[in-house]
């Protein structure tokens, strides 16, 4: 039987690049990301998975990196805040729709919410805003009242539809 | 509408967010020094019990170092928050329980280790063995006598007492007997915390041989925590260096000198390592500080025609086990009882305060401090009134609030109105509220439907009188620097960085108009308590008045130097010169112009051309002078839809008329407004930080404690009435506006629904059990098991009581 803690070795995409570490099993992925990879832009509120602080993609899907294991996500792909920008360096248009509709004050829970509502909008293209309150359900902001992050997710998912209908004309 | 053309007024971006968007802003757990060591404490599973013994020896086997009362408490002074208030009482805490645990989740051991699994680990092998006490838990039950202490020493478990009001009590008893109606409510709110959701934290760095303290850390006010630090662990202030980035909110909650932070700066000086502690949830909901948590009676008096003659109160705030360094524990309570007349003309008040201590977590300020209970109560005994005198809540109200020329105003607890729209606000706010829009669909959804209003005032950018003129190192004024690089670019250094409300932005905004450089060629820096400029940290709604107006002079200080040095450049006279977007120019006649790049270059480089007497320095620290406090002021007006069935309650409009002077960014004061609004939510609805019978917290995770999510807030919608304020640049605090004013808001439109069936509430959080419960006892249908409903106080009688001046206050 394997000791519980002796390293055990996790390869992964991490925004495209290939990462491979030995860690101890019981590390969860957030604090691999942050304090392996250095990518600290995922925050940890609650480590209860509850306030969705975490929140990164994992193969696309949104999950709390505080409830999963590094080991979990060897030989796929994650995707955190740090890898949303263009490589110069260019805002994400969801961030640049975050930034526009002011959508975040102490910017804790950002992160969070850009990987939440970038699943959420891939998924369900044209959501209500009832809708995308229903959706980011699993996030806790507690600065801005959420109305600006629907707003913001609002605004991208027109952006994203226009660019799509001037795509198919 | 804005009241200027400048910066000032603008929905500018936030300068501060592209970091964090990016994921790059730097939070207290996002810097790992080299050789970092990690803590973890050992909390008291109990609410009080005496510690019997101690035994870290498994633990230490482990690796780990242990750390206790007896090796922390040599290095440090025990503290306690006692502003000079007649007869305000205490107990001493200290880094690590010492002989006696007072509240579940009191540090009782601290444990260091490589990495925070390890220590959190070798506290799991720490063992403790405590004799239960029995626990205080009800305040009002506290203060009888005869019963269990939480602190020996004191005699009682009474922190502090007092009467507030119309000096003559007479008065109001007066008032009482020839009022034609007379109405009286008793409510309570529940404990509960403000939830920042960056926890607390701090990396502590001890230097020994240069005896020097670095500590980066999670705060609202690194000055305070500079001196305080100092104090405690006996270092000099121009040794100890707070250092903060990103503060991932704080509420009101992290401007207090906290036993688990000390502790790890202790750790740190033993060790001389580096250590790191991060709180983990349980960590926060067991020990941040607490608010919200009291028990109220008060009576209106009414003439016939619903003119208000008289107001009292009684009230009892439980203050929790400690009294919070530096700001002490009554500061809530005090203002629960002052803020009550509000906006209205009450000519005589009489309320009589007690602050009871218990074995939980200490009480403090949090956003809005005591406002939302007053307002609440406030605005319940109207809509109480209103129904007993047949009037419309609105109409009782217009006959009863403030009109422009009777401003200033000085309340019957005190306070001095300076400004404001109340009555305006009030009529904006019926006018945005329709709710026949709303009337169809709870008609379809088979639901109670009730507006609910609340006019409110609120302290903002208080003097020094209530802290300082007290004794707490807690200042008013704020120093600002700012600095016109060679380039012409300019630096503003903040002494008072914020907690994620913008000040950076607005900062750059007040300054870009007061030196004339555009917005985006102004860096703003903060954090650093040994470069930066003194600042007393976020409080009281006071940054935007105090931090700004410090900011606005030392700008025009460096204008004039800018000014005088391009007069003789240009040789024109000073007096004829303007700077407009980064240009010194002859006031009308544009053409004649040099950059502010150039005067910069001479000031820096080329110093010869000048003569020998003018200021080549183009940097000035501007300090803020203002009056004492100024109060905004406004009205909140929710719209709610009750179900019978389930009990729950759905806001489906949500309408705040804010009045704070001139608007400096409105974006960011929409954003105070809304956050302000979503808590008082939540506090009305949903927030209960419950403790058993024993003390025990039973909400220990955010699965038990219920914040609002995105689906429990409708959009807000939002109206400003800019009447500017006697502070030099016209502006009020914001901060505060929305959490103050919702709690009553909400309440009043849940009775408004429920009164369609004889039915009240009140108590918060207005739970589905509660709201079924009323219901079922409105139709006579009375449920066998007991009320969740707190106790709350009955009258005293005024006897010989202490009585305190009136305080500025802390919003």
């Amino acid at each position: 039987m394997r000791d519980t803690h002796e390293p055990a070795p996790v390869t992964a995409r991490v925004n495209g690049r290939t990462e491979s570490a030995a860690v101890a099993p019981r590390t969860t992925l957030a604090d691999y990301l942050r304090h392996g990879l250095g990518l600290t832009g995922t925050h940890l509120g609650c480590e209860h998975g509850v306030c969705g602080a975490c929140t990164v993609l994992l193969d696309g899907n949104p999950v709390r990196s505080c409830l999963t294991l590094a080991v979990q996500a060897h030989g796929r792909e994650v995707r955190t805040v740090e890898g949303l920008a263009a490589p110069d360096g260019t805002m994400h248009p969801l961030q640049e729709r975050f930034w526009r509709h002011q959508a975040l004050q102490c910017g804790f829970c950002t992160p969070g919410f850009l990987m939440a509502a970038l699943a959420a909008v891939d998924e369900e293209p044209d959501m209500s805003r009832d809708r995308i309150r229903e959706r980011l359900s699993g996030n806790v902001c507690r600065c801005t009242g959420y109305q600006p992050i629907v707003d913001a997710v609002e605004g991208f998912s027109a952006d994203r539809a226009a660019e799509h209908a001037g795509e198919d004309r | 509408m804005t009241l200027t053309d400048g910066w000032v007024g603008r929905r500018v971006r936030r300068s501060e967010d592209p970091k964090i968007l990016l994921g790059r802003g730097r939070f207290v757990d996002d810097v790992r020094p080299t050789r970092c060591l990690h803590a973890a404490f050992v909390r008291s599973p109990v609410a009080h019990a005496t510690i019997v013994a101690t035994d870290a020896s498994e633990a230490v086997q482990a690796g780990a170092t242990v750390f206790t009362a007896a090796d922390l408490d040599p290095l440090c002074t025990p503290w306690k928050g006692l502003l000079d208030w007649p007869g305000l009482a205490a107990g001493d805490q200290r880094p690590l329980a010492s002989g006696k645990v007072r509240h579940v989740g009191e540090p009782v051991a601290i444990v260091v280790a490589a990495s925070r699994a390890e220590a959190e680990d070798a506290a799991e092998l720490v063992d403790v063995e405590y004799a239960e006490l029995p626990a205080v838990v009800d305040p009002i039950a506290a203060l009888e006598p005869g019963g269990p202490l939480v602190h020996d020493e004191l005699g009682a478990n009474l922190a502090f007492e007092s009467w507030f009001g119309t000096k003559d009590e007479h008065a109001v008893d007066a008032a009482f007997a020839q009022a034609t109606a007379v109405v009286e409510v008793a409510m309570s709110t529940a404990r509960h915390t403000a939830t920042a959701m960056e926890p607390r934290g701090v990396l502590a760095e001890y230097d020994p041989v240069a005896r020097e303290l670095t500590v980066r850390i999670s705060t609202q006010a690194p000055n305070m925590l500079q001196s305080a630090f100092a104090e405690i662990l006996g270092l000099r202030e121009n040794s100890v260096r707070m250092l903060t980035d990103e503060v991932g909110g704080a509420f009101g909650m992290k401007a207090h000198v906290y036993p688990d932070e000390i502790a790890t700066c202790a750790a740190s000086m033993l060790l001389g390592r580096p250590v790191s502690w991060i709180q983990d949830r349980a960590e926060s909901l067991q020990s941040d500080t607490q608010a919200r948590d009291e028990r109220v009676r008060a009576a209106i008096a009414l003439a016939g025609d619903g003119t208000i003659i008289g107001l009292r109160s009684e009230i009892v705030s439980d203050g929790g086990a400690y009294s919070v360094y530096p700001r002490s524990m009554v500061t809530e309570g005090i203002q629960v009882s002052t803020i009550m007349p509000g906006p209205y003309r009450v000519p005589a008040y009489r309320s009589h305060l007690r602050v009871a201590i218990t074995n939980k977590a200490p009480l403090a300020v949090y956003r809005a401090v005591g406002h939302p209970v007053a307002i609440l109560v406030m605005e319940a005994l109207l809509d109480e009134a209103a129904r007993a005198v047949k009037l419309d809540p609105a109409e009782l109200r217009r006959r009863n609030i403030l009109k422009p020329e009777e401003l200033p105003y000085t309340s019957a607890a005190g306070h001095v109105y300076d400004s404001g729209s109340h009555r305006e606000s009030l009529e904006r706010l019926v006018d945005r509220i329709d709710i026949g829009r709303h009337a169809a669909a709870a008609r379809r959804r088979g639901t109670l439907l009730g507006v609910g209003i609340a006019c409110f005032v609120e302290v903002t950018a208080p003097g020094v009188a209530f802290y300082g003129a007290r004794g707490a190192p807690i200042t008013a004024h704020d120093q600002v620097e700012v600095r016109v690089e060679p380039d012409g670019t300019a630096t503003v250094l903040l002494g008072t960085p914020g907690q994620g409300q913008g000040l950076h932005t607005t900062a750059a905004q007040v300054v870009a108009d007061h030196l004339g450089i555009p917005f985006d060629r102004i860096n703003v820096l903060s954090g650093d308590t040994r470069t930066m400029p003194h600042g007393t940290g976020v409080w009281a709604s006071r940054s935007a008045v105090v931090s700004s107006g410090a900011a606005a002079a030392a700008a025009r200080e460096v204008k004039a130097r800018m000014l005088a040095i391009a007069a003789h450049l240009m040789e024109v006279d000073a007096s004829d010169l303007e700077i407009v977007d980064g240009a010194v120019r002859v006031a009308g006649a544009p053409d004649s112009r040099i950059d502010v790049a150039h005067v910069a270059e001479v000031a820096h480089w080329r110093t010869h051309q000048l003569p020998d007497d003018l200021q080549v320095a183009l940097a000035a620290i501007g300090e803020y002078r203002g009056p004492n406090v100024t109060f905004n002021n406004g009205a909140h007006g929710a719209v709610v839809e009750v179900d019978e069935s389930s009990g729950l309650v759905r806001i489906v409009d949500y309408v705040c008329v804010e009045d704070c002077g001139v608007l400096i960014n409105p974006d960011i004061v929409d954003g105070q407004i809304r956050g302000g609004v979503a808590q008082g939510v939540g506090g009305a609805l949903l927030e209960r930080l419950h403790y058993d019978g024993d003390g025990q917290l039973l909400t220990s995770t955010l699965l038990d404690y219920l914040l609002p999510a995105a689906p429990d807030l409708p959009d807000i919608r939002i109206t400003h009435i800019e009447t500017p304020s006697p502070t030099p640049l016209g502006v009020k605090g914001a901060g505060e506006a929305g959490a103050a004013g919702a709690p009553a808001a909400v309440h009043n439109a849940v009775n408004n629904a429920l009164a369609q069936r004889g039915a009240r509430v009140w108590h918060q959080p207005i739970t589905p059990e509660r709201v079924l419960r009323a219901l079922d006892e409105a139709a006579d249908r009375l449920w066998p098991d007991r009320s969740d409903a707190p106790a709350v106080p009955r009258w005293t009688d005024p006897e010989s009581e202490p009585e305190c001046d009136q305080p500025e206050g802390d919003g």
